[in-house]
C-alpha cells in the first residue's frame, strides 16, 4: 500500500491543496498527517476543515496543543528574542481567529499513530516540542525509535526533510553503584528509521516548495517529495490578513518563520 | 588615473567616494601607519558618526575626533600633522568650503572598480582604488538610528541582519552598524550591496555590569526602505534591564570561574 505523510501546514491552505493533488497524482492509497496544521500561516480554520473532511488520521503537533492549552512552552521553542516575539504574535493572531469547533477538533488529536511497524508522530513520541534533527546523537535516536515499538518512525516538526537509517548495533550496559561494578548486559538493536517528512506549509529548506513523504508499505520504499505551488497566493493573503509581512518574505524563500530547536539536545520539560 | 597617495605629510586629506566604497577602510590603513597625530573629521556626519566610533575603537593611538565647525581649528591641526575629513556620498562636492591656500589640501575619492566616470573624478586630485563595485542608482534615503545603550540577543541581531541585507525591508545598498552584545562584547557590521556582511569585534572593555556607554547604532542607505519595520525588529531583538541583569550575571560569573581554572 502506498501512503502519503504530511506535516506541518501551518495555515497555507494553498499548499495544501498542491499536496493533496500531488499524492492523489501518485495514487496514494492513505495519508497520515502529524499535526501543526495551524499557526503563522493565513487559514487555519480552512486547513483543519479540509483535513477533517477527508478523514485524514492526524497528530496532535506543538502548534496545536499551543492553541487548545495556551502559549506555555518552555525556552527551548525560540532561538531568539526576535523569534519568540514573532511566535507569540502568530499564536495570538491564530488564537483569536479559530473557531470553537476547530479547536475542539484540535483538542482531542492523539500525541502518535501505528499501522503495523510503523508510528507516526509530531516531534517525538515523548514530546510534539522535542526536534529529531538528523544530526541527533545516534544513541538518543534509536531510544525514541525503540520507544514505540515500531521500526520505523515517521515525524515532522523540523521543517527539514530526511531520512536516517539506524544500523542494527548493540549497546553495552553497566550500573556500578556506590562503588562497586554492576554486571554488563549487552542489547542488539535491530535496524530502525526515522522518516522526517518536512513541511507542508512552512518549509525550511531554502526552496518556497512545500515538501511531504511518500511511503509504499510492500518495497518499503521512501520518496521525499517536493510539490511546487503558487506560494504568492499564501503570501498576499499573509499581509491581507493582517499578520507581519516578515513571514510572507520568509515563506517565499523557504525560511523558518520563527520556531526552531537551538538545542536539539534539550528535552522540554513542560 | 589611481594613484599611490603619500599620506603620512601635514595638510588636509578630504576623502569622498560613494556609499560603501572603502572611504573609511582607507582611512584607517593611513591612521594606522602613523606615528604621530591621528586627526579625524566627519563634516557631513550630524551629531554622531559611525565610522569615527570605529576608528576611535579600532586605533591603537589616541584618535582626534575634530570639531569640524571650526575651520580654522582644521587649518592648524592640518599644517602640523595629516588631518582626514571624511565626506559622505551624498555631501555635494561643489559647495565644500575653501580652506585657505597656505594648507597643503589632497582630495581623494575613494572609487570602486568600473567606474569610469562620475563627479568624483572631476573632483579629486587622487583617485584610490576601494572596495566592490559601483551601484548605477544612488541610495534616495538613509535611515539612522542612535541604539548607544541598547544590548542585543545575538541571535536576533542575526536575524535581523540577515532580513535587513537581504531585501526584507527594502532596497538596502549599504548599511553598517555598532552592536553591543550580551557578552559583553560590541561589533562593527558593515554591508555593501552585491558582497558578503564584514563583521569585526571592537576593541571595547567588555561590559558586563549595566549598559554600555560607548556610541552604537546604525545607518542604512537605499531606496523604499521601511524605516518602521526596521525600527521594530532592531527594538524587539534588544534585551530589557531584567534580561540583561540575568545574563549578564552568567557571564560574570563564567569570567570568574574561568580565571580560577587558568
Amino acid at each position: 500500500m502506498k501512503i502519503a505523510v504530511l506535516s506541518c501546514i501551518h495555515g497555507n491552505y494553498e499548499a495544501l491543496n498542491a499536496v493533496l493533488l500531488d499524492l492523489e497524482q501518485h495514487k496514494a492509497e492513505k495519508i497520515y498527517c502529524l499535526g501543526d496544521l495551524v499557526g503563522y500561516g493565513p487559514y487555519p480554520n480552512a486547513v483543519v476543515e479540509m483535513i477533517r473532511s477527508l478523514d485524514i488520521p492526524t497528530c496532535q503537533g506543538c502548534w496545536d496543543e499551543d492553541i487548545v492549552e495556551g502559549l506555555n512552552a518552555c525556552e527551548c521553542s525560540y532561538p531568539s528574542l526576535l523569534a519568540e516575539q514573532r511566535g507569540k504574535l502568530a499564536h495570538e493572531w491564530t488564537h483569536e481567529r479559530i473557531y470553537p469547533e476547530v479547536r475542539d477538533y484540535l483538542a482531542q488529536l492523539p500525541l502518535s499513530l501505528r499501522e503495523g511497524d510503523l508510528c507516526f508522530t509530531h516531534g517525538s513520541p515523548q514530546n510534539q516540542h522535542e526536534y529529531l534533527l538528523p544530526e541527533m546523537n545516534a544513541f538518543a535516536a534509536l531510544e525514541r525509535v525503540l520507544s514505540t515499538g515500531a521500526n520505523t518512525l515517521f515525524c515532522g516538526h523540523t521543517h527539514v526533510p530526511y531520512v536516517r537509517t539506524l544500523e542494527a548495533g548493540s549497546i553495552r550496559l553497566r550500573v556500578d553503584y556506590k562503588g562497586e561494578s554492576g554486571e554488563e548486559t549487552v542489547f542488539t538493536t535491530p535496524l530502525r528509521r526515522i522518516v522526517n517528512v518536512g513541511s507542508v506549509g512552512e518549509p525550511r529548506h531554502g526552496r518556497p516548495n512545500a515538501t511531504y513523504v511518500l511511503y509504499d508499505t510492500e518495497t518499503d520504499h521512501v520518496q521525499l517529495r517536493e510539490v511546487e505551488y503558487d506560494y504568492q497566493k499564501t503570501c498576499a493573503a499573509i499581509i491581507e490578513q493582517g499578520l507581519p509581512p516578515i513571514f510572507a518574505w520568509r515563506l517565499a524563500r523557504g525560511l523558518e518563520f520563527a520556531e526552531r530547536a537551538d538545542d536539539p539536545s534539550h528535552i522540554c520539560e513542560r | 588615473m589611481m594613484t599611490q597617495l603619500k599620506s603620512q605629510s601635514p595638510g588636509l586629506y578630504i576623502v569622498s567616494g560613494p556609499a560603501g566604497s572603502g572611504k573609511t577602510h582607507w582611512i584607517f590603513q593611513q591612521l594606522s601607519k602613523q606615528t604621530g597625530s591621528q586627526i579625524y573629521g566627519a563634516p557631513s556626519q550630524s551629531s554622531w558618526c559611525l565610522d569615527s566610533a570605529y576608528l576611535e575603537s579600532q586605533l591603537r593611538g589616541d584618535l582626534q575626533n575634530l570639531n569640524t565647525r571650526n575651520l580654522a581649528e582644521i587649518e592648524g591641526w592640518a599644517l602640523k600633522s595629516p588631518v582626514y575629513l571624511e565626506l559622505g556620498f551624498h555631501l555635494d562636492l561643489q559647495v565644500l568650503p575653501i580652506f585657505s591656500s597656505c594648507v597643503p589640501c589632497h582630495k581623494i575619492a575613494v572609487l570602486p572598480s568600473g567606474l569610469a566616470m562620475s563627479e568624483w573624478h572631476f573632483w579629486a586630485d587622487n583617485l584610490v582604488l576601494g572596495v566592490g563595485a559601483m551601484n548605477p542608482q544612488m541610495p534616495s534615503q538613509i535611515q539612522k538610528s542612535d541604539l548607544t545603550g541598547e544590548v542585543f540577543d545575538p541571535a536576533s541581531l542575526d536575524m535581523v541582519w540577515y532580513e535587513l541585507t537581504h531585501g526584507a525591508y527594502g532596497e538596502v545598498q549599504r548599511a553598517k552598524g555598532i552592536f553591543n552584545v550580551v557578552d559583553g562584547r560590541s561589533f562593527w557590521f558593515s554591508f555593501v550591496a552585491g558582497q558578503d556582511s564584514y563583521y569585526e569585534e571592537l576593541n571595547r572593555p567588555r561590559c558586563l555590569e549595566s549598559r554600555p556607554g560607548g556610541l552604537s547604532g546604525i545607518e542604512v542607505c537605499g531606496q523604499n526602505l521601511d524605516t518602521e519595520a526596521i525600527a521594530s525588529n532592531l527594538a524587539a531583538s534588544c534585551l530589557n534591564d531584567q534580561l540583561l541583569s540575568h545574563y549578564q550575571a552568567q557571564y560574570r560569573s563564567y569570567a570568574a570561574n574561568s580565571e580560577v581554572v587558568s
